[in-house]
């Protein structure tokens, strides 16, 4: 089971969109062996990002102390370039 | 929920001067406390809400805490000179924004519903060249009906 986190300023809209998006793509895409939370950035320490496979970020984080392959998702929620952003994921859930 | 639209033709400085702006009709009809437009500025220096819709349009949603909303509403500015937004993407990067939506909203679910509303109708070219195009009172009404 892979751990994604999606990370948004609050926590509370834009992560929930991102997070539905993607939940919509795996589910169509028949990637079942995957859990996704949501937290806000500023509820994260670098401890946190590392416990996850992934994460993706409204925003461009930058945090050299963390191992965690980023993925810049804001195309999730503006559906501007969402496909390419989408495979990238899933590219990164398969590996 | 109640829409407010403005149309402002100054040179705006800032996205400090422009969250301003968009939180004046609100304050005055007690839709929002003091503190929502200073808890919007803040947010937009740490978690800017710019978006290049696209080639040239920028568009800025910026938010608060809801904790300072009294009544949902949304604020709609137009912007003859386009004002200068950090990047939700990348915030070391910046975006002209033509139009703002300043979203006070009092429950987290009403930011998600708005949020998914105003993502897709971004992607409407015939709901952007209205937004561009109607005059503030039918864009009001135009507004009302989209966002609700």
């Amino acid at each position: 089971m892979k751990k994604v986190l999606v990370v948004c300023g609050n926590g509370i809209a834009s992560s929930s969109v991102m997070l539905a998006e993607l939940q919509d793509y795996l589910n169509d895409q028949g990637v079942s062996d995957v859990n996704l939370d949501k937290k806000s950035l500023m509820d994260c320490t670098d401890d946190v990002f590392n416990g996850y496979d992934l994460i993706v970020s409204s925003t461009k984080l930058d945090k050299p102390n963390v191992t965690t392959p980023i993925i810049v998702g804001t195309a999730l929620l503006t559906g501007i370039n969402e496909d390419s952003v989408l495979e990238e994921i899933k590219d990164e859930l398969i590996k | 929920m109640k829409i407010f639209v403005q149309s402002n033709n100054d040179i705006i400085p800032d996205y400090q001067k422009a969250i301003k702006i968009a939180g004046k009709p609100l304050l005055a009809e007690n839709l929002i406390t003091e503190e929502f437009t200073k808890a919007c500025i803040e947010r937009e220096k740490d978690f800017p809400t710019g978006l290049q819709v696209n080639s040239d349009l920028g568009i800025a949603i910026p938010h608060g805490n809801q904790n300072f909303v009294n009544t949902s509403s949304v604020s709609f500015v137009r912007f003859s000179h386009p004002v200068k937004f950090g990047r939700m993407d990348d915030k070391s990067k910046d975006v002209k924004c033509s139009f703002i939506f300043n979203l006070a909203l009092a429950k987290g679910d009403e930011h998600l519903t708005m949020l998914r509303t105003l993502m897709k109708l971004f992607q409407n070219k015939d709901f952007l060249q209205s937004v561009k195009n109607k005059k503030d009172k039918e864009l009001e009404e135009y507004l009302y009906q989209k966002l609700n």
